[in-house]
């Protein structure tokens, strides 16, 4: 079985938990929750109004620029504030909040259904960015711009991403196994547009019936194969995907593309088929609501928007629950109150009772951390300079091209939080950078 | 409402949010358990003194650890069990019956100078027991109180017995006259640890039971002591030693006089002897001391089986396991230095 | 003996002609008053005149591309020194001294924190553990990066013992929130909170905080006082610290600093002969003023 070469770590799984609840489509909220900057790339532009009365699929915030997607209402109802506020990530941008009218009625233009195959590849990628289609993984890149490589950069190999590695999260297993024909179809539609002849659908071996699901579905097809991949973290990492499918290793500061390879998650691939074949925009996702703070942990279906509280309350949430992850417990964000919104880039909500207090000590060398690491970095001496604030450094030692992926955390015996230390260069050395270039 | 659904302020944090159940502690007192059995072994061949050789400076480590750190202003942490492992590795190099100022004098200068000067845990160049070991050395050596090596007692009680001989210890054989090593030794006394020397390095058997442990808990790299003692056993093949008549002869070139299985035995005994097995799976691994990356390590422990043996074999010391881990512990900047692995992508 | 002594004497004298060869060979015209420029200065190198450390500021002024007030820690004293030293002449500078704009001791914590004990890092994680987003987030990076000692956490909070203060600007470059500035000491009223949210959301966090009542607006006689953004901001041109506003703030927010700086010997500022023969009675005042902070 393959794997990639270097580092990784075997957390938890946790899986358990969650793995064997089907997807579930909530009762629509009553209130939803729509900041219009959900996926990396420009803010998206509201252009409803507050009173104005909204449709299910109406678009409620344009496209602002190439890299950047226009929302969508997930039901009907009333727009009652647009105002700024705080986004998970620390931005701040405006926030739509629709009041549900318990309708949800859908608008006109959503109701086609279309067959993809007479499409051509610019009608298909309009249909994708007019729905609004970023990855589903966590990241939240707008896919039209992922599927429009450079004319000099040709693409030979489409990996499906169905590693789902991090752990407690199995909303990807879930629509491996249950939305399987959706899946591979929006494959399907993806290789039409970047006109690649082959694809991998890469799969850990903690997920065997969802590969095989995913194997049987694609077998009569050319081109398509799936493949098992041993288990380890962070497999779902596009560059260590690359690596372990087809040996390839992106160079630091490259795109996949740049190795003649596309990544997409399966979350984005069924949205894909969705939206190309039933017109329908991204207005809802899957999402792993589990953790031991969480009674009846599930996986639901969920409109874009629904505030986290509303998910909480439903699946029984313990008071004395102590931290609150969108995402995973490797790379998701902590947050302080429950009234974010589940966004585009939302694959999971973990409420945790157990926090380990672990207080940080000095590093004593151990190594681990550097022999942890995918993209072989010597984590303890970037912290070593970070925390001698030595910024000139940061470049050759590699902080920059830092994923973030959290196994150097993980592994640290002394508990130090390195990857916190590595967000903190980052934006000390975009300061530093500007700083420079003023000098000159 | 939000407030209503949690009793408590919820925590946030960078993330990841989930964590090894590895701690420092738990590393330094894997430590001492690995050292366990070399310690019952001391006891058994030296008696009870050198028990309380042993407890003597564990526990001046702690103590001086403790009023270090207090004076410093910093946390103590005497708990996570390193000041303890420096104590008894520093034992563990001392000969069993010296006096009991020395492990006092020696932990003192191991925690206080060779370790808390230099920042404390994870800042110190160099091992802290084997500074202070070499500080004794220099400090003690003409009063022969380092440099002499007890005949063994009868097991538990120390007494020596009545018609027990003086004899080289087997280093020094080794270095004078190697090719009559097996008249007084055998390879089995080397590996059970029934030869005089310092307290820890009776047993080859029970060191190695140790650091594999260590090596099975993922604490230290195997590289290192496997390139340690390898380098050891090659170059005391390779390189001239003295033949019967004190000239220097190349083993593996008088195959057919001295014959292939004395020098393998030689080889051997050059392994099991001294302190090398301590010091390969207990001082070089040193996490504090030795360089990051794997093939750091390998470079690391090769180094140190290069110096050995050089020292070893033309050195004026007998046994040079000390001082070639504390010249590479030195080197140990520039090894990280030149050994820094190609980054994901990079071009080499 | 002898032979060798010969041997030693003869190589003394080659090296010795070697390096008088050498020395004249490779000779570098070094104006002298670089040295002395930098002996002048005060050798902290904390890179406040914008230049790596002092050595490059005293070489930049001897060429000319310096100004000689440019060393701010060194303020009119080194100024002068420098200006003998160059043969100009010297404008006078006042002293600047860094103002914290928060005075939140008591602002609670939206969360329970976990993470690296710095403002830096704890501003990335939402902002900072406070209620008050654009607060004082109380983890001290203010305090090590003063290279004068000037800065100490107390109850939560960095307070700036302004006798030590040389303007540096360190502290103004290492709040994340940026709660620093750099004002005259001559200027006494300030207001203590960067808040721009609406009154009543501050109130929920923060007791001292500016709620943008406008009664300093409404009460200021020299138009010198204005809210921006639901924030009271100072135009320190037209401020003459006459400390209307200081009695008219319901929060106390505007706080006025003529006290405090008395008992320090800051105020009223002093003439540089003054200084001089005060000079000890400033330093019998300064301990008392470390055992405030």
């Amino acid at each position: 079985m393959k794997t990639f070469k270097d580092g990784g770590i075997h957390p938890p799984e946790m899986k358990q938990l969650s793995k064997d609840s089907k997807l579930e489509r909530i009762e629509l909220p009553k209130q939803l929750i729509f900041p219009v900057s959900q996926h990396i790339g420009a803010p998206a532009k509201a252009i409803v109004s507050v009173g104005d009365e909204v449709l299910k699929g109406q678009v409620i915030a344009e496209a602002n620029g190439f890299v950047s997607v226009p929302i969508h209402a997930s039901t009907s109802g009333k727009v009652v504030t647009i105002e700024p506020r705080t986004t998970v990530l620390g931005k701040i941008c405006d926030h739509i909040v629709i009041e549900s009218d318990g309708q949800d009625k859908w608008s006109e233009e959503n109701k086609r259904s279309r067959e993809w195959k007479d499409l051509g590849k610019d009608k298909i990628k309009s249909f994708i960015k007019d729905a609004g289609i970023v990855g589903m993984g966590g990241a939240a890149f707008p896919t039209h711009v992922k599927l429009s490589p450079p004319d000099d950069r040709p693409i030979d190999t489409l990996i499906l991403n169905g590693i789902e590695c991090e752990p407690y999260l199995t909303c990807d297993y879930r629509l491996m196994m249950e939305k399987t024909k959706g899946v591979i179809e929006g494959l399907r539609i993806i290789m039409k547009v970047l006109g690649v002849e082959r694809a991998i659908i890469g799969v850990e071996a903690n997920k065997q019936d969802a590969f095989e699901a995913m194997r049987d579905a694609c077998w009569a097809d050319d081109g398509i194969s799936a493949e098992l991949l041993k288990v380890k973290y962070p497999q779902g990492a596009e560059k260590q995907l690359i690596e372990a499918l087809i040996g390839r290793e992106v160079p630091p500061g490259k795109l996949p593309l740049d190795v003649g390879v596309v990544v997409q998650n399966v979350g984005t691939a069924y949205a894909v088929y969705e939206a190309v074949t039933q017109s329908k925009p991204l207005i809802e996702r899957a999402v792993t609501v589990t953790g031991d703070g969480i009674s009846k942990p599930a996986n639901l279906i969920v409109p874009i928007g629904t505030p986290i509280s509303d998910l909480l309350q439903r699946q029984g949430v313990n008071p004395k629950t102590k931290k609150l992850i969108l995402g995973g417990p490797m790379m998701g964000i902590a947050v302080p109150t429950p009234e974010f919104p589940v966004t585009k880039g939302t694959s999971g909500i973990l409420a945790l009772m157990k926090i380990p207090n672990y207080m940080p000590g000095p590093c004593i060398r151990c190594g681990k951390c550097v022999s942890v690491c995918p993209l072989r970095g010597m984590a303890a001496e970037m912290v070593a300079a970070i925390e001698a604030g030595q910024v000139e450094k940061y470049e050759h030692l590699h902080v920059l091209d830092c994923v973030e992926c959290g196994t150097c955390t993980f592994a640290c015996p002394s508990h130090r939080t390195l990857v916190h230390y590595v967000k903190q260069a980052k934006a000390e050395y975009q300061a530093w950078k500007a700083e420079q270039q003023n000098k000159k | 409402m939000a407030d209503a659904l949690f009793e408590n302020k919820l925590i946030v944090g960078p993330s990841p949010h989930v964590g090894t159940c590895d701690s420092v502690s738990r590393i330094m007192w894997s430590v001492v358990i690995a050292l366990v059995p070399a310690f019952f072994v001391a006891a058994l061949n030296f008696g009870l003194y050198a028990v309380a050789v042993a407890l003597v400076s564990i526990i001046t480590a702690v103590i001086v650890e403790a009023a270090v750190q207090k004076f410093r202003g910093v946390p103590i942490t005497v708990s996570d069990g390193s000041a303890v492992v420096t104590g008894l590795l520093l034992a563990f190099t001392l000969p069993p019956d010296v006096p009991l100022y020395i492990p006092v004098i020696g932990s003192a200068f191991a925690i206080g100078i060779a370790k808390h000067a230099f920042g404390g845990l994870g800042c110190n160049i160099w091992n802290p027991a084997l500074a202070g070991r070499a500080f004794l050395l220099a400090a003690y050596s003409s009063n022969i109180v380092m440099t002499k090596w007890p005949i063994l007692g009868t097991p538990f009680t120390g007494n020596v017995a009545i018609d027990a001989v003086t004899k080289a210890t087997p280093l020094a054989v080794l270095k004078t006259a190697p090719l009559a090593f097996f008249k007084s030794y055998s390879l089995m006394e080397l590996f059970l640890g029934r030869i005089a020397g310092s307290m820890g390095e009776m047993s080859a058997l029970v060191l190695i039971i140790g650091g594999l442990f260590l090596i099975f808990k993922g604490y230290i790299n195997w590289r290192l002591p496997l390139g340690f003692i390898l380098t050891v056993a090659v170059l005391t093949v390779l390189l001239p030693v003295r033949d019967s008549h004190g000239e220097f002869i190349v083993l593996w070139r008088h195959l057919d006089t001295v014959g292939f299985n004395q020098i393998i035995g030689i080889s051997l005994a050059q392994v099991l002897s001294g302190g090398l097995m301590l010091g390969a799976f207990f001082m070089a691994t040193d996490m504090v001391t030795s360089p990051l990356s794997g093939r750091g390590q390998l470079i690391f422990g090769i180094g140190c089986g290069v110096l050995t043996a050089i020292i070893r074999l033309y050195g004026g010391y007998p046994e040079g396991v000390c001082y070639s881990i504390l010249i590479m512990n030195t080197a140990v900047w520039l090894i990280d230095k030149h050994t820094v692995p190609r980054f994901f992508g990079a071009r080499k | 003996m002898l032979p060798s002594l010969m041997i030693l004497g003869f190589l003394g004298l080659l090296f010795g002609f070697g390096l008088f060869i050498a020395s004249r060979v490779f000779r570098v015209n070094v104006d002298v008053r670089i040295a002395r420029v930098e002996h002048a200065l005060p050798g902290a190198n904390c890179g406040a005149c914008g230049l790596a450390g002092c050595g490059a500021f005293a070489k930049a002024i001897v060429h000319g591309s310096a100004d000689i007030t440019g060393c701010i820690p060194g303020g009119d004293s080194v100024a002068h020194l420098v200006a003998d030293i160059m043969g100009v002449e010297a404008k006078e500078v006042e002293k600047d001294v860094a103002i914290l704009r928060c005075q939140g001791k008591d602002v609670q914590d939206r969360y329970e924190y976990q993470g690296v004990k710095t403002c830096a890092a704890a501003a990335l994680i939402h902002g900072g553990p406070k209620s008050c987003l654009e607060g004082c987030i109380g983890f001290g990076d203010c305090c090590k990066v003063c290279p004068f000692d000037a800065l100490h956490m107390k109850d939560g909070l960095p307070v700036v013992d302004e006798a030590k203060c040389k303007s540096c600007g360190k502290c103004v470059e290492a709040c994340p929130k940026g709660l620093f500035d750099l004002q005259p000491i001559g200027k006494l009223v300030h207001v203590r909170c960067k808040n721009h949210e609406l009154g009543k959301f501050v109130r929920k966090s923060c007791a001292v905080g500016c709620i943008a009542c406008k009664k300093c607006e409404k009460i200021c006689k020299f138009d010198a006082v204005h809210i921006e953004n639901n924030l009271a901001v100072f135009d320190y041109e037209k401020c003459v610290s006459c400390g209307l506003c200081v009695k008219e703030c319901p929060t106390g927010t505007i706080v006025n600093l003529r006290m405090e700086r008395k008992t320090i010997g800051l105020w009223p500022i002093k003439k540089k002969e003054e200084v001089k023969t005060e000079a000890v009675e400033s330093d019998a005042a300064q301990p008392q003023s470390e055992a405030q902070s």
